[in-house]
């Protein structure tokens, strides 16, 4: 079981690049981890393709599951208040998302799609953090959006928004 | 070419240097790229200001967030929806017609009904609230007693002909009277799942003054759902928060404007100074220009930006004064006992005198300074204002018509409600209940499970007398007992579909504030067709049967012994499954064939406080510190000499007590035996064989409980004439000289109720039953970690020992 829990497999980018990866890293994916269950010694003889994922968010999405590989996979059904409420990030997945905006959104994309449920949370933290406290133009200023409202509807949208409460 | 593609800044870049913020600006949105999903993880973890910004951003943002927000919506009753009345200028010479402002209300109406046709399928929480506002309450918007009338030789002011209404609360309450408007708007909202309502008129018990200093006011409204959906809201800058105490407005603005004439810039100046800014300031002068001490004369130089030139505190007292002489007419208060003054004279300090007004004499209340001393609280709840009792007046009219139209919008509604599985009445004041006690009301909610109910006895009533004077008379607040038990026995416990039921009092009890209301006014529950039932042993009230109940939940309330016993036996019969407690009290046991009244001395507050202590200790009718405080009034300082003097030492019984006391049989009409025969668990008699300390115990029928669950249960005393030594604490109460100054301060202007049905918690329990609940069903006495902040809450508010006595925890054995 160790050997073949440390038996590389090849993974493979929808731009056709080719990486070698310990088995117990690709794992902490998800979609990963059930395939070669299902596949068996099949998936490890020949490249899996992620046809999602280009090289350079696939080697970055690899970077995170090497750091985070001895860590607990998370329940099945942990979808708690604890762990959604919170927007706490370790330091090293702070640094790691220190990236520009395309891949930020394509680490949470790809993590998603490679159902990293773990490395989700920290996308969608990061860019929770950076909206958290903003006005809509600071939010629009952070991530370079245009204002594609009109005038009267903005003051449409500020209504509803006083419209209820919640409590 | 000014930007680099991504895939050529990422080479160049060392991402690792950057903060996401730096690193994101120069790359443009990916439109379209994040799917709805990812938008919904990102928003689990966000405040609701920020999805509310969010919706802002643009176009696409608002069609993937929008969803999200509109989840649970508690829709406040107010022109925002219904359209904003104006209110009419005070001097009455601008009234705007109310036609006009029905009219402005259909627009906005028509724009408020694009909500709820926009989200309404989007709603799976759906509560409206129409609550009265307490710091409004003190400062009711101005409103004028005179019409300007246009003669052939000019313009004159007189009375008005027909009560004089608030514009905004007539506006309300035909807003409210639109069924067919609310009707439509609720056919919107076609997958909730549930629904919620919350009123309060202001009828039942109000604080007013008393506020312990130490609480900080959060402004936050009570929940009617409970936990929120979304992500806390980060806590505001301390630098930037101010936030005013009404209730010491007067005070405040007394000292800032000690011998300086009052003007508008005089005011920002002011307020400025004392800390205020932006948005707040400017709410703050206008809550002052709104203030019952400016008159209307004032009001009408606000255009020039100039206030006549006067001094504060005659202005206060010439305000204060002619609203007594109001009342004192009005009323019919003797007249020998107030003096008439020609003027002001007296006030030496005073640089100018007040603005002429029609009534130039002035009237103090003869050889008592206290009564000034009351006029810096702007709500007195024991001496409202006629302005108050109408404003009172006027909000219960537009709730009456608000819970008509609602009821009949439900009733309207069947086929949109009948998915509904959980109606919560967060708040609902006693009087309105009858409305909801029609079968074709819970016939339109043919899938309901369950219902939380939290009703909030009236106090008093506000009547309009013919000659348009509003007044206010007592009422006893355990009169809602009988409301509530009859809903419950004509409607609710008839439907087989409701399984879970919640009953809570909104009234005093250990989760109330303030000296005068914690521990306090503590009702019965309402599983007895009138409050007295309760302790009448020479009657056999019926019981509440809760057939149908699976899950029932008490909290707040008191039940006598005999009638505990009886519930217990009924409830054997049922189908229950589990028991919730919170909060509920136990009295002492009532004697055989009692028919009680209230103990003579609470039913006069005497004014000699050496009397009321010492029979009250002679009789054990003790009901805390602060119900003697509020009897007391201002000769609480020899309180505590008073209390120790009256009350004999209590004999150590506690050392005699064997070591296995507790497994005994329990006294008659305690906890213990209550729990011992309702247990789903062992009870005493098994314990007892199990230790070989008793025979074996003959097969007891179980109920059909599973769980029984305690929070902060305990004893209660009545102000009613019978034994309860029973309940007495070993120790002498006290009182810090703190809390005495405070009683002392608010105790004239708190309202009083000689309810012979309202009770107070006894923060004590025996200590074999002690004993008998941790050691024999592991439960816990005293309140523990979790309640310290309302442990420290209910210092503040004179309890010497909070949470003592009372036991929490639970029995269950659902997975046995």
């Amino acid at each position: 079981m160790a050997a073949e829990k440390s038996s590389i497999i090849t993974l493979q980018s929808n731009d056709g690049v080719s990486i070698d990866v310990d088995r117990q890293v690709a794992e902490r994916s998800m979609l990963i981890k059930n395939m070669m269950e299902d596949l068996g010694d099949e998936a490890i003889s020949t490249a899996v393709p992620i046809p999602n994922v280009n090289e350079s968010v696939l080697k970055k999405v690899i970077e995170w599951c090497e750091h985070h590989k001895n860590d607990p996979q998370p329940a099945q059904d942990d979808d708690s208040d604890s762990r959604k409420k919170t927007t706490d990030i370790e330091e090293w997945d702070q640094k790691f998302m220190q990236v520009d905006q395309e891949m930020l959104f394509e680490i949470i994309l790809a993590s998603n799609y490679l159902d990293i449920k773990p490395l989700l949370d920290v996308g969608c933290k990061t860019v929770a953090n950076m909206i958290k406290g903003k006005s809509p133009e600071e939010i629009r200023k952070t991530f370079n959006i245009t204002n594609d409202f009109t005038p009267e509807e903005e003051e449409q949208i500020r209504r509803e928004n006083e419209w209820a409460e919640d409590r | 070419m000014s930007e680099l593609s991504p895939s050529k800044r990422r080479k160049t870049k060392d991402s690792s240097a950057m903060t996401p913020e730096q690193a994101v600006v120069a790359t443009p949105w990916p439109a379209d790229a994040l799917p709805v999903e990812i938008f919904n993880l990102i928003l689990n973890y966000l405040p609701r200001s920020s999805i509310q910004n969010m919706r802002l951003v643009n176009k696409e943002f608002e069609s993937k967030v929008s969803h999200y927000l509109f989840r649970v919506v508690v829709l406040p009753f107010r022109p925002e929806i219904y359209g904003i009345s104006p209110e009419p200028d005070v001097s009455g010479s601008r009234h705007i017609p109310i036609d006009s402002v029905m009219r402005d209300s259909v627009k906005l109406q028509h724009k408020g009904m694009k909500v709820f046709q926009g989200f309404g399928r989007r709603i799976n929480k759906f509560a409206m609230s129409f609550e009265f506002d307490e710091k409004q309450l003190a400062f009711p918007p101005l409103k004028s007693d005179q019409e300007s009338i246009t003669s052939f030789w000019g313009v004159y002011r007189w009375p008005f002909k027909k009560y004089n209404r608030y514009a905004q609360l007539e506006g309300l309450e035909q807003a409210a009277d639109e069924t067919g408007t609310m009707t439509e708007a609720l056919r919107c909202i076609v997958n909730a799942k549930e629904l919620g309502i919350s009123i309060d008129g202001g009828l039942g018990w109000l604080a007013g003054p008393d506020v312990s200093p130490d609480a900080s006011p959060s402004g936050a409204k009570p929940p009617v759902f409970g936990k929120s959906l979304f992500a806390p809201e980060p806590p505001p800058d301390p630098d930037l928060v101010v936030v005013p105490n009404f209730c010491d407005m007067g005070y405040l603005v007394e000292t800032l404007f000690a011998n300086s004439d009052i003007t508008v810039p005089a005011i920002k100046a002011a307020l400025q100074r004392a800390g205020f800014e932006g948005d707040s300031l400017d709410e703050s002068v206008q809550t002052l220009l709104q203030m019952d001490w400016f008159t209307d004369s004032m009001v009408r130089g606000e255009g020039t930006d100039r206030l006549p030139g006067a001094n504060w505190n005659a202005l206060a007292r010439a305000a204060a004064q002619q609203r007594q002489i109001a009342s004192t007419v009005l009323t019919g208060e003797d007249a020998d006992d107030v003096e008439v003054q020609a003027d002001l004279s007296d006030e030496g300090n005073d640089n100018e005198s007040p603005p002429a007004t029609p009534a130039t004499q002035v009237v103090t209340n003869n050889g008592d300074s206290s009564g000034s001393q009351d006029e810096r609280y702007p709500l007195k709840p024991n001496d409202l204002t006629s302005r108050q009792r109408e404003m009172l007046l006027e909000v219960e009219w537009a709730q009456r018509a608000f819970m008509q139209s609602y009821a009949i919008a439900i009733i309207d509604n069947k086929a949109t409600f009948q998915n509904i599985e959980l109606f919560t009445i967060a708040r609902l004041p006693s009087r309105h209940l009858p409305i909801l006690r029609r079968s074709d009301f819970w016939d339109s909610l043919p899938g309901l499970k369950s219902l939380s109910l939290a009703i909030i006895p009236d106090w008093r009533d506000v009547v309009k007398l013919p000659t348009s004077w509003v007044q206010d008379d007592k009422v006893l607040p355990s009169q809602a007992v009988s409301v509530v038990y009859k809903i419950l026995e004509e409607q609710i416990l008839r439907r087989e579909n409701i399984k879970t039921l919640h009953f809570e009092w909104l009234c005093g009890g250990e989760e109330a504030q303030g000296l005068f209301a914690r521990n306090q006014h503590i009702l019965p529950a309402p599983i007895v067709p009138n409050a007295m039932d309760m302790a009448h042993r020479d009657l056999l009230p019926e019981v509440l049967g809760f057939h149908y109940i699976e899950h029932l939940s008490l909290k707040n309330c008191w039940i006598t012994p005999h009638i505990m016993a009886r519930l217990s036996t009924s409830i054997r019969g049922c189908v229950l499954e589990s028991l919730t407690l919170n909060s509920v009290s136990l009295t002492a046991p009532l004697p055989a064939d009692a028919h009680l009244s209230l103990i003579p001395e609470t039913r006069n507050f005497a004014s000699n406080a050496q009397l009321v202590v010492s029979t009250a200790a002679a009789h054990n009718h003790f009901v805390n510190i602060q119900g003697i405080g509020a009897a007391l009034g201002p000769n609480l300082p020899n309180l505590q000499n008073l209390i120790a003097q009256a009350i004999p030492q209590p004999a150590v019984v506690l050392a005699a007590v064997a070591q296995l006391a507790w497994l005994d049989a329990p006294r008659s009409g305690s906890w213990s035996q209550f729990i011992d025969g309702l247990t789903p668990g062992n009870n005493l008699a098994d314990m007892r064989y199990a230790l070989g300390l008793g025979e074996e115990p003959p097969h007891r029928s179980r109920s059909s409980i599973l769980k029984l669950k305690f929070e902060s249960c305990g004893y209660v005393r009545l102000p009613l004439d019978f034994d309860q030594t029973v309940l007495d604490p070993p120790d002498v109460l006290t009182i810090s000289s703190t809390v005495s100054k405070r009683l002392e301060g608010v105790d004239r202007v708190m309202m009083k109720s000689n309810d012979p049905a309202q009770a107070a918690i006894v923060n004590h329990i025996d200590e074999v039953e002690k004993k008998t609940l941790q050691e024999g069903f592991d439960l816990t006495v005293n309140w523990d970690s979790s309640r310290s902040d309302m442990t420290e809450e209910a210092m503040m508010d004179g309890i010497s020992h909070p949470g003592r006595g009372r036991f929490s925890g639970l029995i269950d054995i659902s997975h046995d």
